[in-house]
């Protein structure tokens, strides 16, 4: 009988998910062993499960630059690589945890359902989605797509009392389930098409070409669900409505890095043998033009940033069918992608952790009312909603404008100069809806009481690194892009 | 096993495994879905035999057909739905819709599997590389090959599948857990007002 032997290179690219696991069940237990059996426990600010998460993650985030860096070594027979672009979206995926984590204590005890519970998910899940961006074979990838999903679908019905939360943690799960479905169908397949093959790696050698297609354009609608493009994007405002502000927006942010890496992966491996950049090009387009479309006349603000989140996915596809254009493949493009989903991080949680600094009793404080006249009560948090929208709408000087700069720069330069207007067009009817709650925000009287939690100081140390990524990506992106741009140099199979 | 009875073998139980899994979704008392499910799994298990994956399919019967099988049976016993409960399903227009969308998806698989190389052998180019059952050793299909491919090149998958079930562990348990605040300080028995108002919740 053989043994099993690591080799140091796969402890290497384990490492990061690994850490971050181990601080999941190092959270369980902490709550479970040191948790006061006392009434108030669920509104206490639980510093230390804090505090543990956050050191998890910069550890995590510090294992990222432990690396070989050699891509051409199969790692566990060939399940993952441990390439640049795995640990880009790797370390995106890790800071939107870290800041998830700062920001989780004075927000679940402000509204009064704080449990170890939320912090042990958030690390189980982002260890799965960092080896989802890893994940070169068709088992792994699946595997890890149900395990981050698991873990959606409990944040997504976290606040039990809440009857939207159930709502939409039901119609999440049943909707996952179908797409995941879908996947799994398409990976057969693509299984058949290859000859028997499960590594990325081999779909490059030549797919039978009717079964390779098929199987794509199923994988393709799976994980079109898992980011809410259109028309897979029903479930996405009612989850977000339903979810506590702040597992939404980590969801909005971990969810579409980790499944475009898994995508991009996948469509670079099957190649333009699939003739899918027409399919992904239209996908584009009328996720652009309808999540902008159907978040104007949204009151209530997590809806609105849910169909904003919709617009911003169908952003990202337009690099992954530039990528694939007139048979070439060329990953250069891809760059834009990581880029976007680097400013997307900052700006998407800017938003969501200044909105879960407030409550109303122990409910999220969402609608457009409640945040009236927040310019003169608490300023500083204003100021940073204020930001991320302007981010979100594109406007320059923000990382949102550098993103958008980048992806709409490649469509023009590949040929494609349509998609770059119906993305300019689509973000300047989104100006609209991003700047009617800085309207709402300082030129409104206040109309409700709005109550700041306590024990903020992580929300506040969140906020100002947000603010600070939104600013620093606008101003000075040099840095960012030259290491996405190295990212897809080589991409691993 | 000649190659004849083979494939009449596999027609047979592939029609029994289509034909039930029909059953499972058109019966409208869930107990006879969960009946007909058992025999799909039977059948899929026989599948399994077919192709020397013998461990495998005992497997199947003893987790779906036996286990898993349990944990629906248990569901539907507690939920105890009546003729009543059951929500009215929808009109001709939903039922045409849903059923066209089916059949279309089921159009397109139809012409990806007949139209691929797998069944035009002399189309050119194709990557086919299964291998012919009798080209297998005699240990294919038996529980060491079957551990062997599990924790040595699945290593990696099946680590994270542990992470997976303790996800739902701890998701299930926090879903179904009753506050405890609610629980007297007195004799730790709940109030009754408290469970009207438990009951009133669920």
């Amino acid at each position: 009988m053989e043994e099993l032997v690591f080799s140091r290179a796969e402890f290497e690219a384990v490492l990061p998910s690994a850490i971050l696991f181990a601080t999941g069940l190092l959270l369980l237990l902490m709550d479970t062993c040191f948790g006061d059996r006392d009434p108030n426990e669920d509104s206490s600010p639980k510093t230390h499960l804090v505090l543990t998460g956050v050191a998890g993650a910069l550890l995590a985030f510090a294992a990222l630059s432990v690396s070989a860096g050699d891509t051409s070594v199969r790692l566990f027979a060939g399940a993952m690589t441990d390439d640049l672009f795995g640990r880009f979206a790797a370390g995106i995926i890790i800071l939107a945890t870290l800041l998830t984590s700062l920001a989780a204590g004075g927000y679940l005890s402000g509204i009064g359902k704080h449990r170890g519970e939320f912090h042990a998910l958030i690390f189980l899940g982002a260890g799965a989605m960092v080896l989802l961006a890893q994940a070169t074979n068709l088992i792994s990838i699946f595997v890890a797509v149900e395990t981050l999903s698991l873990a959606l679908y409990v944040l997504a019905g976290y606040v039990r009392a809440w009857r939207e939360s159930a709502e939409g943690a039901f119609k999440y799960f049943i909707m996952g389930a179908f797409s995941s479905g879908f996947l799994l169908l398409g990976m057969a397949f693509l299984y058949g098409a290859s000859g028997g093959s499960i590594q990325l790696a081999d779909f490059g050698d030549g797919l039978d070409p009717v079964l390779g297609s098929v199987g794509t354009l199923l994988v393709i609608i799976g994980f079109a669900f898992k980011v809410g493009a259109v028309p897979f994007h029903s479930w996405v405002p009612d989850v977000y409505q339903g979810s506590p502000v702040l597992a939404a927006g980590w969801m909005a942010v971990a969810v579409k890095v980790a499944s475009f890496a898994a995508l991009l992966r996948l469509v670079m491996a099957t190649g333009d043998s699939a003739n899918m950049a027409g399919l992904i090009m239209a996908i584009a387009v009328i996720t652009m033009a309808l999540g902008n479309l159907a978040a104007l006349n949204q009151t209530n603000l997590k809806r609105m940033l849910a169909y904003s989140g919709i617009a911003h996915s169908g952003y990202l596809m337009i690099p992954v069918g530039l990528a694939l254009h007139e048979g070439s493949v060329n990953p250069k493009v891809l760059a834009g992608s990581l880029f976007y989903l680097a400013a997307y991080l900052v700006t998407t949680l800017g938003v969501f952790v200044a909105l879960s600094s407030l409550k109303h009793g122990d409910r999220d404080c969402d609608t457009l009312d409640a945040i009236k006249g927040l310019g003169r009560r608490h300023p500083l948090i204003a100021l940073a909603i204020t930001l991320s929208m302007v981010s979100l709408a594109g406007i320059p000087l923000t990382g949102g404008f550098m993103g958008k700069y980048f992806i709409f720069r490649d469509a023009v330069l590949g040929g494609y100069w349509q998609l770059a207007v119906i993305g300019i067009v689509t973000s300047m009817v989104s100006i609209y809806y991003y700047l009617r709650p800085v309207v709402a925000m300082y030129f409104h009287e206040p109309s409700e009481k709005i109550e700041k939690v306590e024990a903020a100081w992580g929300l506040h140390l969140a906020l100002g690194i947000t603010s600070f990524g939104i600013l620093y990506l606008g101003v000075m992106p040099e840095r960012l892009v030259a290491l996405s741009l190295r990212s897809v140099e080589r991409l691993g199979m | 096993m000649s190659p004849w009875l083979q494939h009449t073998s596999f027609a047979i139980i592939a029609a029994i495994a289509v034909l039930a899994s029909i059953l499972v979704v058109t019966r409208r008392n869930p107990i006879y879905s969960a009946l007909f499910l058992i025999v799909l799994f039977g059948a899929m298990a026989m599948i399994f035999l077919l192709l020397e994956a013998d461990f495998l399919g005992f497997m199947q019967l003893l987790v779906y057909a036996g286990a898993i099988m349990v944990l629906y049976l248990f569901v539907i016993m507690l939920i105890n739905p009546r003729e009543g409960d059951l929500p009215e399903e929808g009109g001709a227009v939903d039922r045409v819709v849903a059923g066209g969308t089916a059949s279309l998806v089921f159009c397109l698989l139809w012409f990806a599997i007949h139209e691929s190389a797998l069944l035009h052998p002399e189309l050119p180019a194709v990557p086919v590389v299964f291998p012919e059952l009798a080209s297998l050793g005699p240990e294919h299909g038996g529980a060491a090959a079957f551990g062997r491919e599990l924790f040595h090149e699945h290593l990696l998958v099946f680590e994270l599948a542990s992470i997976l079930i303790l996800v739902g562990i701890v998701g299930a348990v926090h879903i179904s857990l009753r506050t405890r605040r609610r629980v007297s300080a007195g004799n730790g028995l709940t109030p009754p007002a408290a469970r009207a108002e438990e009951a009133a919740h669920v």
